[in-house]
């Protein structure tokens, strides 16, 4: 555990109404939806407190990493190639 | 936000020729050529072959949700109008083909509703997610390279109620109108679930974002 991290945790000793709050408003922090004064009085938080600024860089990281990862190109069976083959070829529906 | 982050794309070259060879596919699909449907398997089909084992997580499902796509594809490539990629466009088909078929399986089924089921209580606990245990974690290249294979798996051991949220709003990004439309949630039912998966996700991937350098408490 680095410094940064012994000093976020005894931060938060500080101040944990704030750290709560901070957790209570990570989804409307992170997508923008928090009015400006909200959001200045979180940020200011933020500043404060390593905490809770790595887990609202986590939580936004997971946001990324399941965009970019969630679906993998996947070699479609060549069965299953076959089977939409003949699905196409045969289906009334797309005439 | 969105965006920010950049994983291995293909170059700019190859991004022109799919482009190219996209417009050329809408053309021959609105000409109802029927031919550009395999053709479509052939360039695209293995992006949709993930969306929809996303879904259904096995391939017999999935194959329906295929056919399901290909069809609507057929009969909505009139109103494309290349306002978005084509890309996006055949994915968000897939997503909606996946999300149509789960709920008839629920149906079939007589399961939970998918509108109901899950607890949309900030206060409740997140669904916790086990990851497979591979031993001690590798060094940070080799880590780089599993971490696609981690988020999947994490993923999808996410309760269905939450996997489709994630799927409809994070990956393919549909605006939280459409994916209320498709899910039938309310919008602080969609928020609230969306918010615990991604904690869930958080919670199962720690390990990897520490390993990471992304600094977690």
């Amino acid at each position: 555990m680095s410094m940064k991290h012994i000093f976020g945790f005894f931060g938060c000793l500080f101040h944990p109404g704030e750290c709560r709050r901070t957790k209570k408003l990570l989804y409307e922090y992170v997508e923008g939806e928090l009015n400006q004064d909200t959001q200045h009085k979180l940020e200011k938080h933020l500043a404060d407190c390593p905490t809770c600024l790595d887990y609202v860089k986590s939580y936004r990281t997971i946001i990324e990493l399941t965009h970019h990862h969630a679906l993998a190109d996947t070699p479609i069976p060549p069965a299953l190639k076959q089977k939409l083959r003949e699905f196409i070829e045969q289906n009334p529906e797309l005439k | 936000m969105k965006g920010s982050y950049r994983g291995i794309v293909p170059g700019p070259m190859a991004k022109a020729d799919t482009q190219i060879g996209d417009v050329q596919l809408v053309a021959r699909l609105k000409q109802r050529d029927k031919s550009a449907l395999e053709q479509l398997i052939q360039i695209h089909g293995a992006k949709m072959y993930g969306v929809a084992l996303q879904f259904m997580r096995n391939e017999h499902d999935a194959r329906e949700v295929m056919q399901d796509a290909l069809v609507s594809i057929w009969n909505k490539i009139g109103s494309f109008e290349g306002k978005s990629a084509f890309t996006s466009w055949i994915y968000r088909v897939t997503a909606n083909a996946g999300l149509m078929a789960l709920r008839k399986k629920k149906r079939r089924e007589n399961d939970v509703s998918l509108d109901t089921a899950a607890s949309d209580d900030d206060d409740a606990p997140v669904p916790a997610l086990r990851l497979r245990d591979k031993g001690p974690l590798p060094d940070k290249a080799a880590m780089t390279g599993e971490l696609g294979e981690q988020v999947r798996a994490a993923i999808d051991q996410l309760p269905e109620l939450y996997r489709v949220v994630v799927l409809l709003r994070d990956v393919e990004e549909l605006p939280m109108n459409e994916v209320m439309e498709a899910t039938g949630l309310s919008e602080p039912a969609l928020k609230s679930r969306l918010h615990r998966a991604r904690l869930a996700l958080r919670e199962a991937l720690l390990p990897y974002l520490k390993g990471l350098d992304i600094q977690t408490p």
